[in-house]
């Protein structure tokens, strides 16, 4: 197998980035070291990094799908595609799925199925994840899996997790169960309540602000880990760094999780823009060193890796991902969103005799993550690995950079420099227009072709 | 009226189950024990407790009937049970 190309030049103002994500290694080299590693090949890293050349020249592979026997890296439940809010960007009403809830017997079902298939591959615990609509929407069918889990995790001698996505408006008494039993809550709100009530309302329009915070309160106060997830738009940007600094504040969560808006039908009827990708890289750097300060690790998910990745997403990590309909799936988006954009990612069923999975579907789900002509020549690939694959890097996406790629770029620079120690250098990229345009459009990435051998 | 926790219990959700305790005495629940505990201590109807517990413990809806009223018969007389109107 050949090495992967793992070595760019990115030009940050009068310096240049050399990035091996890799080797887990990047610095900051001037201009005639950049000249250097350009037309040197191994001897000039040699002379450039002294003793830490040798790691940066060991050979790597690229990042491959899994292969063999299907080893799932968690169970996930859509419990109902239902929920009580109605959320103005999501389009999730609109995927023509039923509403109606998981029944707690295929829920069971699914559960042992993944039980005994983490037991047969000497796994030692269960990872339970719950999507929706609003997956708590559906008590019985949360209540079943949990309780399942638990008893055959008691039985079997395993460990056990569960992490779930909510919109907060819980009723008392499921909350306190998602208290007592969840590992992991990572609960949506957008911010105080102007913000969060204009883009999260309730079905009839009314404010959720008030419910979600109270949700947010008793979570932080329990051993649940909680990790707020804000939706940021055009009109919150520039009040990201505030309202992280109010979320940090006012809740204290254990992670606070930025994502930008995905362009809809339903947040362009309700005229709901994500941000420029620029303001949004200055709004994220502000927003990490603020979080940190209070001690709380702040996430871009895609930068949310110290780990070289193949896919964005559970696609490809060999995920099970359950329907209402028993439908088995490597994404939790509705089908319609990805058939739209030509990909297939169901890959088996749940039914009486429990869950079967199709190995050319499978195959198919696996190879998703591969062939990413975007992706080809830049220093992200392995970091963001091309974003949602249904929404960014789809069969057939245009290979100029998007929105996502561009703030991408610019944030991972920024974060490279802060963790190198260098935050003024970050403000200075931060702050010059040209440097970031440039950055940004990715023009002037150099891939070094030159193998270690 | 419906069976619920009775005056003066507390509860601890634990990796093997629910511990119980009241006046220093206490007494763990296993699975699929803790099942049924947890549903009426959270003021589920025993109908709707019946929906999940019989797929939570994998059990045939007849053997789950009998299975919970052993259950109940247990947590009633230790006085882990009672009836009453749930708390709020």
């Amino acid at each position: 197998m050949s090495e992967c190309p793992d070595r760019y030049l990115i030009p940050v103002r009068d310096e240049v980035l050399y990035s091996a994500p890799l080797h887990g290694f990047a610095a900051l080299v001037n201009r005639s070291a950049a000249r250097l590693l350009r037309g040197g090949g191994p001897d000039a890293v040699r002379r450039v990094f002294g003793d830490t050349a040798d790691e940066i020249l060991r050979p790597r592979l690229c990042p491959r799908p899994a292969q063999g026997v299907l080893a799932p890296s968690f169970l996930g439940l859509i419990t109902t595609r239902g929920c009580n809010i109605a959320c103005r960007y999501c389009d999730f009403r609109s995927s023509g799925e039923s509403h109606q809830g998981m029944s707690p017997t295929l829920a069971a079902q699914s559960v042992e199925w993944y039980a005994k298939q983490v037991v047969a591959q000497g796994g030692d615990a269960l990872d339970i994840h719950f999507f929706g609509g609003e997956p708590f929407h559906a008590p019985r069918a949360v209540e079943t899996a949990v309780h399942r889990a638990r008893a055959l995790a008691a039985e079997l001698g395993l460990g056990v997790t569960f992490e779930a996505a909510t919109n907060g408006v819980l009723e008392p008494a499921m909350r306190e169960f998602a208290a007592d039993y969840f590992t992991t809550i990572v609960l949506s709100l957008d911010g105080p309540a102007p913000f969060h009530d204009r883009a999260r309302p309730g079905p009839r329009g009314q404010a959720t602000y008030e419910r979600v915070a109270e949700t947010a309160s008793y979570l932080a106060d329990s051993p649940v880990h909680l990790c707020i997830r804000t939706c940021v738009t055009a009109d919150s940007c520039a009040e990201l760094p505030a309202i992280c600094d109010w979320l940090c504040q006012t809740f204290a969560p254990d992670s606070l999780d930025f994502e930008t808006l995905t362009p809809g039908p339903a947040a362009a009827r309700a005229d709901l823009l994500p941000p420029q990708p620029i303001p949004f890289a200055r709004a994220l750097v502000a927003s990490f060193r603020i979080a940190r300060a209070h001690g709380v690790t702040p996430i871009y998910a895609a930068t949310n890796t110290a780990t070289p990745r193949l896919s964005f997403c559970p696609v490809g990590s060999d995920a099970i991902i359950v329907s209402p309909d028993g439908r088995v799936s490597a994404c939790y988006l509705p089908a319609v969103d990805w058939q739209h954009r030509g990909l297939d990612l169901d890959f088996g069923t749940v039914g009486p005799d429990g869950l079967v999975i199709d190995s050319a579907g499978l195959a198919r789900v696996r190879a998703t993550p591969l062939g990413k002509p975007r992706c080809a020549g830049c220093f992200c690939r392995w970091l963001c690995a091309g974003g949602c694959h249904v929404n960014q890097t789809f069969p057939g996406a245009a290979e100029a950079y998007t929105d996502f790629c561009r703030q991408t770029r610019v944030f991972a620079v920024s974060l490279m420099l802060e963790e190198m120690g260098l935050a003024q250098r970050t403000d200075a990229l931060l702050a010059d227009e040209q440097a970031l345009l440039r950055l940004s459009r990715g023009d002037a990435d150099e891939v070094l072709q030159w193998t270690s051998a | 009226m419906d069976l619920c926790v009775a005056p003066g219990v507390s509860w601890q959700v634990t990796r093997r189950g629910v511990r119980l305790f009241r006046d220093g005495e206490t007494e763990l629940l296993g699975y699929p024990e803790a099942i049924l505990w947890d549903l009426i201590a959270r003021g589920r109807p025993l109908t709707e407790a019946f929906a999940v517990f019989a797929p939570s413990a994998a059990l045939a809806p007849e053997t789950a009937r009998i299975r919970i009223a052993t259950i109940l018969d247990h947590l009633e007389q230790a006085g882990w049970i009672a009836l009453g109107e749930p708390a709020p």
